[in-house]
């Protein structure tokens, strides 16, 4: 049982690295989407470039802050599994009888099931950021800096 | 001064355009991966904001020298109107002037004529008695009209000195 433990051990391992990844991955994707989408913002005054999507931009500013929320609770359940894991690691070398090794594994078990279902959580959540991004399209750039090219034309043409 | 403030502004505006074009060809060398590129186009949102603003701020100021340049306009209009004016001025008085002194003449010559009616002693004389028994009078006439024409003139002058309209300087 002890073998079957330390098996389990080094899967939790794996899922914790994985899991480690994505959650160091989506606050930079999320920051570099929020960064853009605030900039856009900045222009959805009347008249201005973004006029017209300013309720867009603001709900998927408001879904991005949601997201951050549901991030830092991943977190923390990141941090609280890692402690079990420690918990359950140091259990284990000092456990004697087979019906404390079960009750490890069991936990150890269900520490990796909490793990990956964060795991498909966090998943969601990129999911998520790419799909706005994908909604967010060009931001409209090409669009705009053909309009700047007409508007610079016109005025150069009044000199 | 007027003048050189437009110049000074044009000169200004004119380094501000290739600013502009500058930042212009910036953005248009930008090929359409670098849109979506979430790193980095919060920067070309952001670049293209700040043109819309520039060219907001130079229409503006465009249409600040527009105005500079429209006073500057008027003021030399006006400043040439005052100098024709003042032309127009001297020529009416000198001409004024030639015409009393030709209506001094005319009154002795056509006074003379009036005396010697009756007194003639040839038919050339007769004939310019005749003369001028028919045609002062047209003569007189005209010099009467003539005056008229140079008190409206008069007139018209201190009008347009005094309101620089372009109205009644087109009647002068």
């Amino acid at each position: 049982m002890r073998k079957e433990i330390e098996d389990l051990d080094k899967e939790l391992d794996g899922d914790f690295s994985n899991l480690r990844k994505l959650l160091d991955m989506i606050p930079k994707n999320s920051q570099d989407l929020e960064s853009t989408l605030k900039e856009m913002q900045l222009g959805t005054e009347s008249g201005e470039d973004y006029y017209e999507k300013r309720e867009e931009i603001q709900e998927y500013l408001q879904e991005l802050a949601d997201l951050v929320l549901d991030l830092n609770k991943m977190e923390e359940s990141y941090s609280q599994f890692t402690d079990a894991k420690t918990k359950l690691e140091s259990a284990a070398k000092k456990a004697q009888s087979s019906e404390n090794f079960k009750k490890i594994l069991d936990q150890m078990q269900s520490t990796k099931n909490n793990v990956t279902n964060i795991t498909t959580d966090a998943h969601e959540l990129q999911d998520l950021i790419d799909e706005l991004k994908k909604d967010t399209g060009d931001c409209e750039l090409q669009t705009t800096i053909a309009k700047r090219k007409k508007e610079f034309s016109t005025l150069s043409n009044k000199l | 001064m007027k003048v050189k403030e437009v110049e000074f502004k044009l000169k200004t505006f004119e380094q501000d355009k290739l600013k502009l074009q500058k930042l212009v060809s910036e953005l248009d060398a930008l090929k359409p991966q670098d849109f979506v590129d979430f790193t980095k186009n919060d920067v070309y949102v952001k670049k293209t904001r700040e043109l819309k603003h520039l060219i907001n701020d130079h229409e503006l100021r465009l249409k600040e020298i527009e105005e500079v340049n429209k006073e500057v306009v008027r003021s030399l209009a006006e400043q040439d109107m005052e100098n024709s004016v003042d032309l127009l001025q001297i020529k009416a008085q000198t001409l004024g002037e030639q015409l009393a002194e030709a209506k001094k003449h005319l009154t002795l010559i056509s006074t003379s004529g009036e005396e010697m009616d009756g007194n003639i002693s040839n038919p050339e004389e007769e004939e310019f008695i005749e003369a001028l028994k028919n045609e002062m009078p047209d003569v007189f006439d005209n010099i009467e009209n003539t005056e008229l024409l140079l008190n409206e003139i008069e007139k018209l002058v201190q009008e347009v000195k005094k309101t620089l309209d372009v109205d009644i300087m087109t009647d002068l």
